[in-house]
Protein backbone atom coordinates (compact mmCIF):
# COMPACT_ATOMS: atom_id res chain seq x y z
CA UNK A 1 0.00 0.00 0.00
CA UNK A 2 2.90 2.44 0.51
CA UNK A 3 4.72 1.54 -2.29
CA UNK A 4 1.44 1.79 -4.28
CA UNK A 5 0.84 5.32 -2.77
CA UNK A 6 4.45 6.49 -2.94
CA UNK A 7 4.54 5.83 -6.85
CA UNK A 8 1.16 7.57 -7.02
CA UNK A 9 2.80 10.76 -5.59
CA UNK A 10 5.68 10.28 -7.62
CA UNK A 11 3.96 9.95 -11.16
CA UNK A 12 2.05 13.07 -9.88
CA UNK A 13 5.31 14.92 -9.38
CA UNK A 14 7.08 13.84 -12.18
CA UNK A 15 3.60 14.91 -14.46
CA UNK A 16 3.65 18.48 -13.00
CA UNK A 17 7.42 18.56 -13.90
CA UNK A 18 6.58 17.46 -17.10
CA UNK A 19 3.92 20.51 -17.51
CA UNK A 20 6.35 22.92 -16.32
CA UNK A 21 9.01 21.80 -18.89
CA UNK A 22 6.53 21.99 -21.68
CA UNK A 23 5.31 25.47 -20.56
CA UNK A 24 9.20 26.49 -20.79
CA UNK A 25 10.05 24.65 -23.96
CA UNK A 26 6.53 26.72 -25.32
CA UNK A 27 8.03 30.09 -24.27
CA UNK A 28 11.63 29.14 -25.84
CA UNK A 29 10.42 28.23 -29.02
CA UNK A 30 7.80 31.32 -29.17
CA UNK A 31 11.13 33.41 -28.44
CA UNK A 32 13.14 31.73 -30.98
CA UNK A 33 10.92 31.59 -33.74
CA UNK A 34 9.30 34.36 -33.11
CA UNK A 35 10.89 37.29 -35.77
CA UNK A 36 9.95 34.00 -38.19
CA UNK A 37 6.61 34.66 -37.13
CA UNK A 38 6.55 38.09 -37.56
CA UNK A 39 7.09 39.26 -34.15
CA UNK A 40 10.24 40.19 -33.52
CA UNK A 41 12.08 39.61 -30.57
CA UNK A 42 14.90 37.88 -30.54
CA UNK A 43 17.72 38.87 -33.10
CA UNK A 44 16.76 36.97 -36.73
CA UNK A 45 20.50 35.60 -36.40
CA UNK A 46 19.55 33.60 -33.60
CA UNK A 47 16.51 31.68 -34.76
CA UNK A 48 18.18 31.28 -38.02
CA UNK A 49 21.19 29.65 -36.30
CA UNK A 50 18.84 27.85 -33.73
CA UNK A 51 16.19 26.47 -36.53
CA UNK A 52 17.64 23.06 -37.39
CA UNK A 53 17.51 21.79 -34.47
CA UNK A 54 14.20 23.26 -32.79
CA UNK A 55 11.75 20.56 -34.35
CA UNK A 56 10.54 19.05 -30.80
CA UNK A 57 9.42 23.21 -29.92
CA UNK A 58 7.77 23.68 -33.02
CA UNK A 59 5.72 20.29 -32.55
CA UNK A 60 5.21 21.69 -28.97
CA UNK A 61 3.92 24.52 -30.43
CA UNK A 62 1.72 23.25 -32.75
CA UNK A 63 0.34 20.83 -30.28
CA UNK A 64 -0.60 24.19 -28.61
CA UNK A 65 -2.11 25.47 -30.94
CA UNK A 66 -4.56 23.16 -31.17
CA UNK A 67 -5.34 22.80 -28.00
CA UNK A 68 -6.04 26.55 -27.81
CA UNK A 69 -9.78 25.99 -28.23
CA UNK A 70 -9.81 23.73 -25.02
CA UNK A 71 -7.56 26.45 -22.58
CA UNK A 72 -10.90 25.18 -19.77
CA UNK A 73 -10.25 21.71 -20.60
CA UNK A 74 -6.18 21.82 -20.33
CA UNK A 75 -6.17 23.17 -17.06
CA UNK A 76 -8.89 21.16 -15.26
CA UNK A 77 -6.88 18.67 -16.61
CA UNK A 78 -3.71 19.82 -15.10
CA UNK A 79 -4.93 20.03 -11.89
CA UNK A 80 -7.23 16.24 -11.85
CA UNK A 81 -10.85 18.47 -11.77
CA UNK A 82 -13.85 17.69 -13.50
CA UNK B 1 45.97 41.26 -37.57
CA UNK B 2 45.26 44.88 -38.65
CA UNK B 3 41.64 45.70 -39.62
CA UNK B 4 39.89 48.43 -40.88
CA UNK B 5 36.33 49.22 -41.72
CA UNK B 6 35.59 51.92 -44.11
CA UNK B 7 31.87 53.09 -43.76
CA UNK B 8 29.81 56.08 -45.15
CA UNK B 9 27.14 57.20 -47.16
CA UNK B 10 27.41 55.45 -50.91
CA UNK B 11 29.16 57.17 -53.27
CA UNK B 12 31.27 59.09 -50.78
CA UNK B 13 34.29 57.28 -51.91
CA UNK B 14 34.44 54.29 -49.38
CA UNK B 15 35.39 51.66 -52.47
CA UNK B 16 38.47 53.86 -53.98
CA UNK B 17 39.76 54.86 -50.23
CA UNK B 18 40.10 51.19 -49.87
CA UNK B 19 41.90 49.96 -52.83
CA UNK B 20 44.14 53.06 -52.23
CA UNK B 21 44.61 51.86 -48.77
CA UNK B 22 45.30 48.18 -49.56
CA UNK B 23 47.64 49.03 -51.90
CA UNK B 24 49.32 51.39 -49.81
CA UNK B 25 49.50 48.67 -46.57
CA UNK B 26 50.64 45.86 -49.14
CA UNK B 27 53.87 47.91 -48.83
CA UNK B 28 53.63 46.92 -45.28
CA UNK B 29 52.71 43.25 -45.74
CA UNK B 30 50.13 40.81 -46.96
CA UNK B 31 46.74 42.70 -47.31
CA UNK B 32 43.16 41.76 -47.93
CA UNK B 33 41.02 43.83 -49.71
CA UNK B 34 37.66 42.28 -48.93
CA UNK B 35 34.61 44.98 -50.51
CA UNK B 36 31.48 43.64 -48.67
CA UNK B 37 29.18 46.50 -50.85
CA UNK B 38 26.41 44.55 -52.81
CA UNK B 39 26.51 46.81 -55.61
CA UNK B 40 30.65 46.47 -55.51
CA UNK B 41 32.52 48.16 -57.86
CA UNK B 42 36.35 47.62 -56.19
CA UNK B 43 37.36 45.32 -59.47
CA UNK B 44 36.63 49.09 -61.53
CA UNK B 45 38.26 51.17 -59.37
CA UNK B 46 41.10 49.20 -59.80
CA UNK B 47 40.78 48.10 -63.67
CA UNK B 48 40.80 44.35 -63.05
CA UNK B 49 39.11 42.94 -66.42
CA UNK B 50 35.63 40.95 -65.16
CA UNK B 51 36.06 37.77 -63.70
CA UNK B 52 34.35 34.88 -62.32
CA UNK B 53 36.78 34.92 -59.64
CA UNK B 54 35.23 36.92 -56.66
CA UNK B 55 39.19 36.57 -55.21
CA UNK B 56 42.15 38.33 -57.41
CA UNK B 57 45.32 37.93 -56.65
CA UNK B 58 46.60 41.78 -57.55
CA UNK B 59 50.18 41.43 -56.42
CA UNK B 60 52.51 39.22 -54.40
CA UNK B 61 51.11 40.81 -51.54
CA UNK B 62 47.57 41.56 -51.84
CA UNK B 63 44.22 40.45 -52.49
CA UNK B 64 41.37 41.92 -53.41
CA UNK B 65 37.84 40.25 -53.32
CA UNK B 66 34.59 41.36 -54.25
CA UNK B 67 32.23 39.12 -51.54
CA UNK B 68 29.40 37.21 -54.01
CA UNK B 69 26.21 37.04 -51.88
CA UNK B 70 25.13 34.18 -53.49
CA UNK B 71 28.25 31.97 -52.98
CA UNK B 72 28.04 32.91 -49.65
CA UNK B 73 24.43 32.43 -49.42
CA UNK B 74 24.97 29.47 -50.82
CA UNK B 75 27.52 28.67 -48.46
CA UNK B 76 26.44 29.00 -45.08
CA UNK B 77 22.69 28.23 -45.94
CA UNK B 78 23.14 24.65 -47.54
CA UNK B 79 24.63 22.84 -44.53
CA UNK B 80 21.40 24.53 -42.51
CA UNK B 81 18.92 23.62 -45.43
CA UNK B 82 20.11 19.59 -45.67
CA UNK B 83 19.72 19.90 -41.58
CA UNK B 84 15.85 21.12 -41.77
CA UNK B 85 15.32 18.82 -44.19
CA UNK B 86 17.04 15.92 -41.73
CA UNK B 87 15.05 17.30 -39.09
CA UNK B 88 11.50 18.36 -40.40
CA UNK B 89 10.24 15.06 -42.51
CA UNK B 90 7.66 17.55 -43.91
CA UNK B 91 10.13 19.73 -45.60
CA UNK B 92 11.64 16.58 -47.75
CA UNK B 93 9.53 16.90 -50.61
CA UNK B 94 10.47 20.27 -51.12
CA UNK B 95 13.85 19.57 -52.11
CA UNK B 96 16.86 21.41 -50.99
CA UNK B 97 16.85 24.46 -53.43
CA UNK B 98 13.23 25.23 -52.08
CA UNK B 99 14.01 25.07 -48.62
CA UNK B 100 17.18 27.37 -49.31
CA UNK B 101 14.98 30.13 -51.20
CA UNK B 102 12.50 29.68 -48.11
CA UNK B 103 15.47 30.70 -45.88
CA UNK B 104 17.48 33.55 -48.28
CA UNK B 105 13.52 35.44 -48.11
CA UNK B 106 13.83 34.72 -44.18
CA UNK B 107 13.28 37.84 -42.49
CA UNK B 108 17.11 38.67 -41.63
CA UNK B 109 18.83 36.65 -43.65
CA UNK B 110 21.11 39.33 -44.76
CA UNK B 111 22.55 40.72 -41.98
CA UNK B 112 23.56 36.56 -40.73
CA UNK B 113 25.26 36.41 -43.38
CA UNK B 114 27.44 39.20 -43.19
CA UNK B 115 28.15 38.05 -39.53
CA UNK B 116 29.18 34.92 -41.25
CA UNK B 117 30.93 36.39 -43.64
CA UNK B 118 32.90 38.28 -41.06
CA UNK B 119 33.25 35.46 -39.00
CA UNK B 120 34.96 33.60 -41.68
CA UNK B 121 37.76 36.24 -42.46
CA UNK B 122 38.76 36.08 -39.03
CA UNK B 123 39.11 32.38 -38.86
CA UNK B 124 41.06 32.66 -42.34
CA UNK B 125 42.63 35.38 -42.64
CA UNK B 126 46.49 35.07 -42.27
CA UNK B 127 46.86 38.66 -43.41
CA UNK B 128 48.84 41.11 -41.69
CA UNK B 129 45.89 43.53 -42.43
CA UNK B 130 42.28 43.18 -43.44
CA UNK B 131 40.41 46.42 -45.49
CA UNK B 132 36.83 46.19 -44.90
CA UNK B 133 34.48 48.23 -47.70
CA UNK B 134 31.32 48.14 -46.08
CA UNK B 135 28.11 48.67 -47.83
CA UNK B 136 26.20 51.86 -47.20
CA UNK B 137 25.27 53.30 -44.10
CA UNK B 138 22.01 51.95 -43.15
CA UNK B 139 22.83 48.02 -43.74
CA UNK B 140 26.22 48.30 -42.70
CA UNK B 141 24.84 49.96 -39.11
CA UNK B 142 22.87 46.96 -38.81
CA UNK B 143 25.68 44.70 -39.29
CA UNK B 144 27.47 46.33 -36.95
CA UNK B 145 24.76 46.52 -34.26
CA UNK B 146 23.82 42.75 -34.60
CA UNK B 147 26.40 40.82 -32.88
CA UNK B 148 26.02 43.43 -29.33
CA UNK B 149 22.06 43.12 -29.90
CA UNK B 150 22.31 39.00 -30.50
CA UNK B 151 24.57 38.21 -27.63
CA UNK B 152 22.22 39.82 -25.32
CA UNK B 153 19.75 37.54 -26.32
CA UNK B 154 21.97 34.46 -26.75
CA UNK B 155 22.84 35.19 -23.16
CA UNK B 156 18.72 35.30 -22.07
CA UNK B 157 18.44 31.95 -24.16
CA UNK B 158 21.26 30.39 -22.72
CA UNK B 159 19.56 31.17 -19.11
CA UNK B 160 16.23 30.04 -20.65
CA UNK B 161 17.97 26.68 -21.66
CA UNK B 162 19.64 26.04 -18.72
CA UNK B 163 16.60 25.90 -16.60
CA UNK B 164 14.80 23.32 -19.42
CA UNK B 165 17.82 21.17 -19.34
CA UNK B 166 17.86 21.51 -15.41
CA UNK B 167 13.68 19.85 -15.52
CA UNK B 168 14.62 17.41 -17.86
CA UNK B 169 17.71 16.37 -16.15
CA UNK B 170 15.35 16.12 -13.05
CA UNK B 171 12.80 14.06 -14.85
CA UNK B 172 15.28 11.83 -16.14
CA UNK B 173 16.48 11.40 -12.74
CA UNK B 174 13.00 10.17 -11.38
CA UNK B 175 12.40 8.10 -14.20
CA UNK B 176 15.61 6.81 -13.78
CA UNK B 177 16.27 7.25 -17.36
CA UNK B 178 18.80 8.84 -19.44
CA UNK B 179 19.03 12.74 -19.37
CA UNK B 180 18.41 13.50 -23.78
CA UNK B 181 21.26 15.51 -25.75
CA UNK B 182 20.36 19.11 -26.52
CA UNK B 183 21.56 20.03 -29.75
CA UNK B 184 20.30 23.50 -29.31
CA UNK B 185 22.78 24.46 -26.20
CA UNK B 186 25.69 23.09 -28.20
CA UNK B 187 24.35 25.55 -31.12
CA UNK B 188 23.83 29.00 -28.46
CA UNK B 189 26.87 28.08 -26.26
CA UNK B 190 29.06 27.76 -29.92
CA UNK B 191 26.98 30.79 -31.45
CA UNK B 192 27.71 32.84 -28.62
CA UNK B 193 31.58 32.04 -28.59
CA UNK B 194 31.15 33.52 -32.36
CA UNK B 195 29.56 36.92 -31.59
CA UNK B 196 32.30 37.69 -29.00
CA UNK B 197 35.07 36.83 -31.22
CA UNK B 198 33.11 39.41 -33.50
CA UNK B 199 32.78 42.03 -30.62
CA UNK B 200 36.16 41.59 -29.55
CA UNK B 201 37.47 42.44 -33.25
CA UNK B 202 35.16 45.25 -33.50
CA UNK B 203 36.41 46.67 -29.63
CA UNK B 204 39.55 45.40 -30.17
CA UNK B 205 42.48 48.50 -30.67
CA UNK B 206 44.09 46.53 -34.02
CA UNK B 207 40.58 47.67 -36.03
CA UNK B 208 40.41 50.92 -37.16
CA UNK B 209 37.01 52.69 -38.33
CA UNK B 210 37.36 55.16 -41.21
CA UNK B 211 33.98 57.62 -41.72
CA UNK B 212 34.06 58.55 -44.99
CA UNK B 213 32.31 61.61 -46.01
CA UNK B 214 32.23 64.37 -48.33
CA UNK B 215 31.26 68.34 -48.16
CA UNK B 216 27.17 67.27 -49.05
CA UNK B 217 24.46 67.61 -46.07
CA UNK B 218 23.64 64.24 -46.26
CA UNK B 219 26.69 62.21 -46.23
CA UNK B 220 28.00 64.28 -43.37
CA UNK B 221 24.37 63.90 -41.37
CA UNK B 222 24.87 60.03 -41.70
CA UNK B 223 28.38 59.97 -41.14
CA UNK B 224 27.05 61.71 -37.38
CA UNK B 225 24.67 58.60 -37.66
CA UNK B 226 27.56 56.32 -37.66
CA UNK B 227 29.21 57.68 -35.39
CA UNK B 228 26.71 57.79 -32.83
CA UNK B 229 26.14 54.45 -33.09
CA UNK B 230 30.09 53.28 -32.90
CA UNK B 231 30.02 54.50 -29.41
CA UNK B 232 27.29 51.89 -28.30
CA UNK B 233 30.01 49.42 -29.34
CA UNK B 234 32.73 50.93 -27.09
CA UNK B 235 36.02 49.77 -26.52
CA UNK B 236 39.49 50.65 -27.90
CA UNK B 237 38.71 50.30 -31.22
CA UNK B 238 40.23 53.98 -33.21
CA UNK B 239 37.63 56.19 -34.89
CA UNK B 240 39.41 58.28 -37.72
CA UNK B 241 36.82 60.51 -39.87
CA UNK B 242 37.99 61.44 -43.65
CA UNK B 243 36.50 63.78 -45.44
CA UNK B 244 36.53 62.97 -48.63
CA UNK B 245 36.61 65.75 -51.71
CA UNK B 246 36.77 68.39 -49.57
CA UNK B 247 37.37 71.98 -50.99
CA UNK B 248 36.51 74.30 -48.08
CA UNK B 249 38.20 72.15 -45.06
CA UNK B 250 37.02 75.17 -42.70
CA UNK B 251 33.64 74.09 -42.65
CA UNK B 252 33.73 70.50 -42.55
CA UNK B 253 35.86 70.76 -39.51
CA UNK B 254 33.24 72.95 -37.79
CA UNK B 255 30.62 70.40 -38.86
CA UNK B 256 32.14 67.53 -36.52
CA UNK B 257 33.78 69.85 -34.13
CA UNK B 258 31.09 68.18 -31.60
CA UNK B 259 33.44 64.67 -32.05
CA UNK B 260 36.61 66.33 -30.46
CA UNK B 261 37.97 62.94 -29.85
CA UNK B 262 38.37 61.88 -33.10
CA UNK B 263 40.83 62.75 -35.47
CA UNK B 264 39.63 64.58 -38.88
CA UNK B 265 41.57 64.34 -41.87
CA UNK B 266 40.95 65.94 -45.85
CA UNK B 267 41.78 64.74 -48.75
CA UNK B 268 41.05 67.34 -51.79
CA UNK B 269 39.54 66.78 -54.58
CA UNK B 270 41.66 64.87 -57.25
CA UNK B 271 41.40 65.40 -61.08
CA UNK B 272 40.66 63.25 -62.96
CA UNK B 273 39.35 60.48 -59.96
CA UNK B 274 42.05 58.25 -59.29
CA UNK B 275 40.94 54.98 -61.20
CA UNK B 276 43.93 52.10 -61.39
CA UNK B 277 46.68 50.98 -59.52
CA UNK B 278 49.06 53.92 -60.30
CA UNK B 279 46.16 56.55 -59.61
CA UNK B 280 45.03 55.21 -56.49
CA UNK B 281 49.08 55.09 -55.17
CA UNK B 282 49.28 58.61 -55.69
CA UNK B 283 46.48 59.45 -53.55
CA UNK B 284 47.65 62.52 -51.03
CA UNK B 285 47.53 62.28 -47.42
CA UNK B 286 46.67 58.18 -47.15
CA UNK B 287 50.14 57.81 -45.05
CA UNK B 288 49.42 60.66 -43.03
CA UNK B 289 46.46 59.34 -41.85
CA UNK B 290 47.96 55.63 -41.27
CA UNK B 291 50.67 57.33 -39.14
CA UNK B 292 48.07 59.23 -36.84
Amino acid sequence: MLNFLRQFFRDRSVDYLVDELRLREEIFGLLVLSPLLGYPLVTSDLSLRLLPYLSEELQILIDRIQRLEDQFGETLGRFDLG
Amino acid sequence: MKSYLLLGKGGVGKTTLSAALGLALSQQGNTRVLSLDPAHNLFDILTLPPSQNPRVQLTETLIVEEVDLEQAFQKHFSEMAKALQREYRYLQPLGLDRILNLLKEAPGSEEFIYLQILLDTLRESSHAFMVYDFPPTGLALRILSLPIRSRHWAERLLGLRKEILELRETIARIRKTPAPEDPVIHELITYHQELERLIDWLRSEDTEMWIVAQEDPFSIAEARDILIALRSIGGQSRKKIIANRVVDEGTIREVFRDFPEIPLFVIPPLTPPPIGQEALQRVPGLSEILEA
